[in-house]
């Protein structure tokens, strides 16, 4: 071999490894992982960035079958990959689970070619792998995100959905009950007309006949004690009916000072009844003034009316127990006080207890304790306004007490 | 032939004065009795000798409502072949329904004029009590 020959097998060699320390240079440097086995699996390379990434040593890897890298419950994959590499396929972009030398899951995209010798045989593998578990991380975040306000929407339509059905009901019971008010109201309202209609008739028929002054006066009377049950029971429906509208604010209400207003109106009776009031110290509610002031004015009102002896009226407050409560109120957690309004009037049986809360219902007839069947009702109505409830215990000949639970 | 006895069941005294002076115009001779409510009706008519010819029955009662005290009057076997007349100021379709459901024999609504009352009630007598020939 001659120098010039020498030179060119210099220059040749020279270039060769500078061609291999540029390609090592770019290997060593890229960010990915890049590392080659042989067909079975055994690493033959180990980048820079494999050790940064995977933790070990190019030393501790070399040599050692790859499947050190891949989770238990992974394995299947490396027999599968290798079988597409025999083939001569590649895979690209294959998206995996790999462990680190410390045993962190990282998620990992491969992609992996087949490296053939001359004869294009394939001896073995390159394959770079990126640690994707930021990106993984951001998307799962995105799609947790997603899940969540997807499963909110959901939750918010549900909610809407439900309280619409809930409007319905209430429309639908609300239509029912403005009917049935509607009869019982024009049945109630009818009366009165009926009875002044029928004994100006009589008291005509009467006139014709000449019969006597006496006789003649009583269908008057008849009459007049018509028309004032008729304006009593109109006033009475338009205060029920407007309690319905219940967009006045709560403000912080005085019992005590509601009581007083109310004994005052019925000064008079009571002096009259002789009756004895005691009162206990009354809490300080949030609610509607005057609904409390008729509340208070029916309870008081009805003590006062429905009783054949001395009136003594009891109002007692207290703090009730959750069990204590009626059970419509058990599953509100809120705490309640009670008022109770207890009376040594003719009482009712106990059977009628819920009746008496009901709008037109009487229990004694109009001879002997008139009124309009609607104060209970009205009574009941504000409490449930409030959001508490109206219970009743009661003996025949005994008394009553009115239990009124509200919001403390 | 004994008096025929009618037996009305309202708690509302001005309307036993109407009743009992429109049937008293209708034919004199009727016996009225009356009771104000449901308890004092079934008290009356649990009693053997007490055997009216027909019943008018109110519904809108306190201590008892009048379907409940029609379905107890149902089950007093003496009285099965009474007619029992539901006398009522409601026209709710509910209520007529309820009464016939529970056994009434018929269901006048109060009139609101003397002359509808005598009609009403003369074809409720002619219907129910063929002894009688009322006019009106």
């Amino acid at each position: 071999m001659n120098s010039m020959e020498n030179n060119l097998l210099t220059d040749l060699q020279g270039l060769e490894d500078f061609g291999h320390t540029w390609l090592e240079a770019i290997i060593h440097s890229s960010d990915d992982a890049i590392i080659s086995k042989d067909l079975n699996g055994i690493v033959t390379s180990w980048n820079a960035s494999a050790h940064r990434i995977f933790g070990y040593t190019a030393e501790e890897m070399i040599g050692q079958p790859i499947l050190r890298l891949i989770p238990k419950d992974r394995w299947e994959e490396e027999p599968a990959i290798l079988e597409r590499l025999k083939r001569g396929d590649r895979v690209d972009h294959f998206e995996t689970k790999r462990l680190t030398k410390g045993g962190v899951l990282l998620d990992i995209s491969l992609t992996i070619s087949p490296i053939k010798n001359r004869k294009g045989v394939v001896v073995g593998a390159s394959k770079i792998a990126r640690d994707i578990t930021a990106q993984k991380e951001a998307e799962r975040i995105i799609a947790e995100g997603r899940e969540r306000f997807r499963k909110e929407l959901e939750a918010t339509v549900q909610e809407r959905t439900r309280k619409l059905a809930e409007l319905n009901d209430h429309l639908a019971r609300s239509n029912y009950e403005l009917e049935q008010f509607a009869y019982i109201a024009s049945h109630d309202l009818q009366e009165p007309l009926r009875k002044i209609h029928v004994f100006s008739e009589l008291l005509e028929e009467g006139l014709r006949q000449g019969d006597d002054p006496e006789r003649l006066r009583h269908h008057l009377q008849k009459m007049k004690g018509a028309s004032v049950r008729m304006s009593r029971l109109i006033k009475d429906i338009l205060e029920y009916s407007r309690l319905s509208r219940t967009e006045s604010s709560y403000v912080p209400v005085d019992l005590n000072e509601v009581m007083r207003e109310v004994l005052v109106e019925f000064d008079l009776w009571i002096a009259e009844k002789n009756a004895v009031i005691s009162l206990d110290v009354l809490p300080v509610i949030s609610g509607i003034p005057t609904q409390f002031r008729q509340l208070f004015r029916n309870l008081i009102g009805n003590s006062l009316k429905f009783s054949k002896r001395q009136p003594h009226i009891f109002v007692k407050a207290s703090k009730v127990p959750a069990e204590k409560l009626p059970v419509e109120l058990q599953s509100k957690s809120r705490r309640f006080i009670c008022l109770d309004f207890q009376d040594n009037g003719i009482g009712f049986e106990q059977e009628h207890a819920d009746k008496v809360f009901s709008i037109f219902q009487r229990l004694n007839s109009q001879d002997a304790y008139s009124g309009s069947g609607i104060g209970l009702a009205l009574c009941k109505k504000i409490v449930d306004n409030h959001g508490g409830a109206i219970t009743a215990d009661s003996v025949p000949g005994k008394g009553s007490v009115f239990h009124v639970f509200l919001p403390a | 032939m004994a008096p025929l006895q009618i037996l009305l069941i309202d708690d509302d005294a001005d309307d036993r004065e109407i009743f009992a002076w429109v049937i008293q115009n209708l034919e004199p001779s009727l016996v009225i009795e009356s009771a104000v409510d449901g308890v004092e009706a079934l008290d009356k008519l649990r009693d053997d000798q007490y055997r009216p010819d027909l019943i008018f029955l109110d519904l809108n009662m306190p201590k008892m409502h009048g379907l409940d005290c029609l379905k107890e009057i149902r089950e007093i076997d003496r009285l099965s072949g009474c007619p029992v007349i539901v006398y009522s100021t409601s026209s709710n379709p509910q209520d007529v329904n309820k009464s016939r459901m529970a056994g009434a024999s018929d269901y006048i609504v109060k009139g609101n004029e003397i002359s509808v009352i005598k009609h009403e009630l003369s074809q409720a007598l002619r219907k129910y009590n063929p002894r009688l020939s009322t006019h009106e």
